[in-house]
């Protein structure tokens, strides 16, 4: 009979960031790294101890990832894979569509949030699977440029110009011509 | 293309744009007269804030019988979300009459995609 194991992995993040908040302010930069590094993708990964050579981890926030390892076996034949992860973030893979800007720097945290599960099957005698979950709450983020004035508003900027260009040649030629036409016009294509 | 089907002696015809998954971005919206490349109404925004995406079109309402709104619109793909929706409502009398969607995915730097919705009197 297999063996089961769960382990819950409660915020670790929150619990990071205050412990860190001590460090020595005149290194900036280092803080920034910190923030960055400090926390481990898919905690539940972390919780296992899997190897992370044969096992693919969900990159970065993302609606949603999912990691899949070792689908063949020594025969190529499809097998049930022995390492199973899932990572989402539940703020936007429920509201994600209809998120707008403004609300996300509300609660920008909220969206930053993700939970990972993983599964792991051990190579020793017992195969025993274990099972683990975590949640990764990010109180603080320096690289997020969706909380960054500067980056809306150049970002915004950009848009308007590229919007600008594009409207203007819609103007002058119709609503009729297709947009993918409009894009490739020489004095568009050039300014975009 | 989607028609929005409005009440000719109804009130005001408004159209909304808005952007999903948190992108930044700004549009460009147009109303075209029917069966013409003639504009009746432009607005530009964008979605720092959503409060001030929503347009009243020209009145009378039967005027816009046939008339063509049409929405540019350009988002900046801000990592690590790669995913982007916008969106075209019309609603009159707070009734939604019709609605036209652009999603996907994208690597690129920005994405620029065009709504139209065409506007019927019933």
């Amino acid at each position: 009979m297999k063996k089961y194991y769960v382990i819950l992995l409660l915020p670790m993040s929150i619990l990071s960031n205050n412990l860190f908040a001590q460090s020595n302010p005149e290194t900036e930069l280092a803080s920034q790294y910190r923030v960055n590094f400090s926390i481990p993708d898919a905690p539940a990964f972390k919780l296992l101890g899997a190897d992370p050579s044969n096992i693919l981890k969900p990159a970065s926030v993302r609606e949603l990832a999912i990691g899949f390892s070792e689908f063949l076996g020594s025969d190529n034949s499809i097998i049930l894979t022995k390492s199973f992860a899932l990572e989402f973030s539940p703020g936007l893979l429920i509201g994600g569509k209809k998120l707008t800007l403004k609300n996300y720097q509300k609660n920008p945290w909220m969206y930053r949030t993700r939970i990972s599960i993983a599964t792991n099957q051990s190579e020793n005698e017992n195969k025993a699977t274990t099972l683990a979950f975590g949640i990764r709450v990010t109180k603080t983020d320096e690289s997020d440029l969706r909380t960054k004035k500067n980056y809306e508003e150049e970002s915004t900027r950009l848009a308007k110009q590229i919007n600008d260009y594009i409207s203007i040649e819609r103007k002058r030629l119709g609503p009729t011509i297709p947009l993918d036409e409009i894009k490739e016009l020489p004095e568009v294509k050039k300014e975009i | 293309m989607k028609t929005a089907k409005f009440n000719k002696n109804g009130g005001t015809i408004i159209a909304e744009i808005t952007c999903g998954y948190a992108q930044p971005g700004a549009y460009t919206l147009l109303l075209w007269e029917a069966n013409e490349n003639k504009i009746v109404m432009e607005k530009k925004g964008n979605f720092i804030n959503p409060d001030d995406d929503s347009y009243e079109l020209p009145l009378p309402s039967k005027d816009n019988d046939g008339r063509l709104v049409d929405c540019l619109i350009t988002i900046v793909i801000t990592p690590p979300i790669k995913d982007y929706q916008a969106d075209l409502t019309i609603s009159q009398d707070e009734n939604i009459l019709g609605s036209e969607t652009a999603s996907g995915q994208s690597d690129g730097a920005t994405v620029t995609v065009e709504l139209f919705v065409k506007l019927e009197s019933q």
